[in-house]
Parts: structure tokens; sequence; C-alpha cells
């Protein structure tokens, strides 16, 4: 058994009581991390599924408030024009924040079943949840960064 | 043995039973790799937002005290809104290329803390960030309606 620390208010090392033979305390701190993991990729989770609906309650409030000072005298050209630039925002708000929203929530609940059934099967659906949600973020940000570029491009083509 | 290993959880063997399957052990790898490239990304924001404001103070177009407010307001925030994520979400890569370079399960325990530590540093910004937004709202609605009684 490993000596008891001289400070009993000390943060214990992980580490270090991994390199002993530290079994009964990464038994239970295993699930821990795994269900605290778990907990905070949920609030993430929850945070996106709220923004998303924000933005998009937002577009939609602009697009009624729009169609109502336009409505009247607008053309169908204008209308449709409003309709498009409407459809493209929503598609943007689902791309960049419901995806990842949702493949969050996914990684969040593979981590929950895992603190609770810590065996090799559920590791590995963990990972791959993770996986799926980082390959996803990282796509997401190179055609975001794709998406950047090419506003720059179109600002310095129309500023000269 | 059954793949259900761990009836209590005090007891876990350490090492063995929770050894990575080859294919989990790819995924791992692949894992790390999409975590450092939004790491460099998001450092490569912070950079850009800091040359960004820091810009102007050697341009001297305008008051260098507005700049240097802007900076002291929005930059380092700014900053740290960005590099704090990105640091952890670094060592989260690292850890999880320690548990797919097979350092076998002691690695796990390291990888699954650095990925909770992520999610909980994004999260406390989170929440200063809507506090921050909130007292704001605040600020704005008591200064429009300050101002709004005195007209």
């Amino acid at each position: 058994m490993s000596e008891a620390p001289s400070n009993p208010y000390q943060t214990p090392n992980v580490t270090e009581e991994l390199t002993g033979s530290g079994a009964p305390l990464m038994g239970s701190a295993i699930p821990a991390q795994s269900r605290a993991l778990g907990r905070w990729q949920m609030v993430m989770s929850i945070v996106l599924f709220v923004f998303t609906g924000l933005v998009a309650l937002y577009l939609l409030f602009m697009m009624v408030m729009m169609f109502g000072f336009v409505g009247g005298q607008g053309g169908p050209g204008e209308i449709g024009a409003m309709i498009g630039g409407l459809s493209c925002g929503l598609l943007m708000v689902g791309l960049f924040y419901l995806l990842p929203a949702v493949a969050l929530l996914q990684a969040a609940n593979t981590a929950k079943r895992f603190s609770s059934t810590t065996d090799r099967n559920h590791l590995a659906d963990l990972v791959k949840a993770q996986l799926r949600f980082w390959r996803l973020t990282g796509a997401l940000v190179i055609v975001g960064v794709g998406l950047f570029g090419v506003g720059v491009v179109a600002q310095l083509a129309l500023a000269l | 043995m059954s793949q259900e290993i761990f009836s209590n959880p005090e007891t876990l063997p350490a090492d063995e039973e929770l050894q990575p399957a080859r294919e989990t052990l790819a995924d791992l790898a692949a894992l790390a790799f999409w975590q450092r490239l939004v790491s460099v990304v998001l450092f490569i924001v912070a950079g850009l937002l800091l040359v960004a404001l820091v810009f102007p103070l050697f341009v001297g177009n305008e008051a260098i005290g507005d700049s240097l407010v802007g900076l002291a307001c929005v930059g380092l925030p700014g900053t740290v809104l960005y590099v704090l994520p990105a640091v952890m979400l670094v060592r989260g890569a690292k850890a999880s290329a320690d548990l797919a370079a097979g350092r076998g399960s002691y690695a796990l325990l390291p990888f699954l803390d650095s990925q909770r530590s992520f999610w909980k540093t994004l999260g406390i910004l989170c929440a200063v960030m809507f506090v921050l937004w909130l007292g704001m709202m605040v600020i704005a609605v008591v200064g429009l309606t300050f101002s709004m009684s005195r007209m």
C-alpha cells in the first residue's frame, strides 16, 4: 500500500499513483472521468442546440420583418431573393451548429455508456464517437476557412 | 472471458483489460490528428486577432490610446477565448496520441482527463461569456432607459 500523503488536502497526483499498483484508484477514476466528460459534452451540446434555435429564430424574424417591409411593394424577384437568402442562412446554421451539436450529443451519450459499462467495446464506441465529432469539426473548420478566403478575395476584387 | 469486465469498477485490473483494440488505436491516432488541426487553427485565429489589434499601434492613423483600450478590452479576452481552448486541445491531442501509441490502459485515464478538461474549460468560458453578454445587455437597457428619461 502506498504511503499516505503528508498533506491530507493535497490534490492526489494521478500520474504518480498510476505508476504504482494503483489499480483500485484507476478503477474508480475511469468511470468518474468518463461520466464527467459525458456531462460537459452534454452541456455544450445543449448550448449549441439553444444557439442554433436562437439564430434560426432570428433569421425567421428578420425574414418576416423584411417580408412585411418589401411584401407590399417588392416583385417576385425580391421576395425570391429573400427566401433564397434565408434558406442559405438556415443551411449554414444547420451545417455549422446543428450537425456538431448532434455529433456532440452522440459523443456525450457514448461517454456516459462507457462510464456505466467500462469495457473494451464501449471504449471503442467512445473513441469512434469522439473521432466523428472532431472529424466533422475539422472539416467544418476547413470549409469555414475556405469560405473566409473566398470572402476576402471577393472583397479585394470589389475594392479594386 | 466475457466482454463485461468490471462488475465492480473498484476492482479494475489496470493494464490488460482495457487495452484498446487495433482498430481503436487507429481511431485514436486519427482523433489526435483532427484535434491538433483544430488547435492549430485556433492558435492562428488568436494570432490574427492580436495582429489586427496591434497593427494600428504601429500605423499611427488613430489615437494610440484608443488602440490600447481596444487591445485591453477586446484583444486580451479574445486571445484568452481562443488560446486557452487551443492549449487544452493540444493536451487532449497529445493524450490521444499517447493512448494510440499503445501505452496501454495506463494512458486511458490521462486521455479521459484531458478530454474532460477541454470540455470543462469550454463550458466555463461559455458561462463567463454569457454572464458578460447579460451584463452588457443590462447596462445597455439601463443606459437607454436613463437617457430616455432625461429627454
